[in-house]
């Protein structure tokens, strides 16, 4: 899911961007604002079709995974840190996200595998025993 | 709130703060015309006079210096002058540590994005028509997963109905695909859609979340599926 967070270079903050072409886009307010703003973002970045979420604006979702001003996480089914990426944009490498997905989704289907072959295990022997 | 995203070269921040709050059109922006905080308008006014002008937000000399001031660096020029990069670090603390793999992550509940408030319903790739939803939830039915919805009038659940009458419906929004459905109308005016192939409770509870721009609690995942999460902002 994409995490919308606060602008990393609006043209009303700290750093403002100085691109020629890129967005100019003053730091969102209110949640309406900032709800606004990501569904520009979304399209104009082509990320349209992935469900995005918007941080509110106490920025705690931003805060409490040090996101600032962008960063990837994978989170496991059982609600771990499976890969954290390095802070962004040096430390923003969706290649790595992409290769941890694949290890996960590898590793869950191994699991369920092993879980599986357990539970047929577990019929054989007791039918055996009965 | 400005947000300017199909910038040309030759648009400044001066063109789209003037089109915003000039609304005299004299040419300067004053502390009454602009809308957003004070934090804001004090790292647009420079000069601390009370006035935005062109030249105070493009850069020195007025000539479309925002988008000259990286030129400027280029010929050797003053960062710190024409309203290049201003003193003052980051808004955030950078030196915070992120959550470590093997830990627990941080739990959140956001609201998701919706762009696009109607949806459309279409049967068998032949009719379809939009509406609007005042509520859609994930709901369990029977030991089904699925999402009970609430249109905004009974005029609107009463058409629903009438087109849908024992069939099923596909649910789509900014033309993409989001599931098939058979339905059942439930009580208080609201259709409960069971989806043709079946849902667990994370993606019954993202669909409608998407329906109707409700929080989704990051902890619905847990236990169903892993969760990648792409944190940034548009600049």
């Amino acid at each position: 899911m994409v995490v919308y967070i606060a602008e990393a270079h609006a043209l009303d903050g700290p750093m403002p961007n100085n691109r020629p072409g890129s967005p100019l886009i003053e730091e969102p307010e209110t949640l309406e604002e900032r709800l606004a703003v990501a569904g520009r973002c979304t399209v104009a970045l082509s990320l349209a079709k992935i469900p995005a979420l918007v941080d509110r604006l106490d920025n705690a979702a931003l805060k409490s995974y040090a996101a600032f001003p962008d960063r990837l996480f994978l989170i496991n089914k059982q609600g771990r840190i499976s890969f954290a990426g390095d802070r962004g944009p040096s430390g923003f490498n969706p290649a790595e996200l992409e290769d941890a997905i694949r290890k996960q989704l590898k590793a869950d289907t191994d699991f369920r595998c092993d879980d599986e072959l357990k539970a047929d295990d577990d019929m054989i022997e007791e039918s055996l025993l009965q | 709130m400005i947000c300017s995203p199909q910038v040309s070269d030759e648009e400044s921040v001066w063109d789209v703060l003037a089109t915003h709050y000039d609304q005299n059109h004299d040419g300067t922006i004053t502390r009454q015309e602009y809308t957003h905080s004070d934090e804001h308008w004090a790292r647009l006014d420079k000069d601390e006079d009370g006035v935005l002008t062109e030249a105070e937000v493009n850069g020195s000399g007025g000539d479309s210096g925002f988008r000259n001031r990286r030129r400027g660096r280029e010929r050797g020029g003053d960062r710190g002058r024409g309203g290049g990069r201003r003193a003052g670090g980051p808004s955030f603390d950078m030196s915070t540590a992120a959550p470590k793999v093997g830990e627990l992550a941080p739990q959140f509940s956001l609201p998701v994005l919706v762009r696009e408030k109607k949806i459309q319903w279409e049967l068998n790739l032949e009719t379809s028509w939009t509406s609007a939803l005042t509520s859609a939830v994930a709901s369990e039915k029977e030991g089904a997963w699925g999402i009970a919805v609430k249109f905004p009038s009974s005029e609107e659940f009463e058409g629903f109905q009438a087109k849908a009458r024992n069939k099923t419906v596909t649910l789509l929004r900014e033309k993409m695909t989001l599931a098939t459905f058979t339905w059942q109308t439930e009580k208080g005016g609201a259709v409960f859609l069971k989806p043709t192939q079946a849902f667990n409770q994370s993606t019954a509870t993202l669909l409608a979340a998407q329906l109707a721009g409700n929080s989704l609690d990051l902890s619905v995942f847990q236990t169903e599926k892993p969760v990648a999460l792409i944190f940034g902002s548009y600049t």
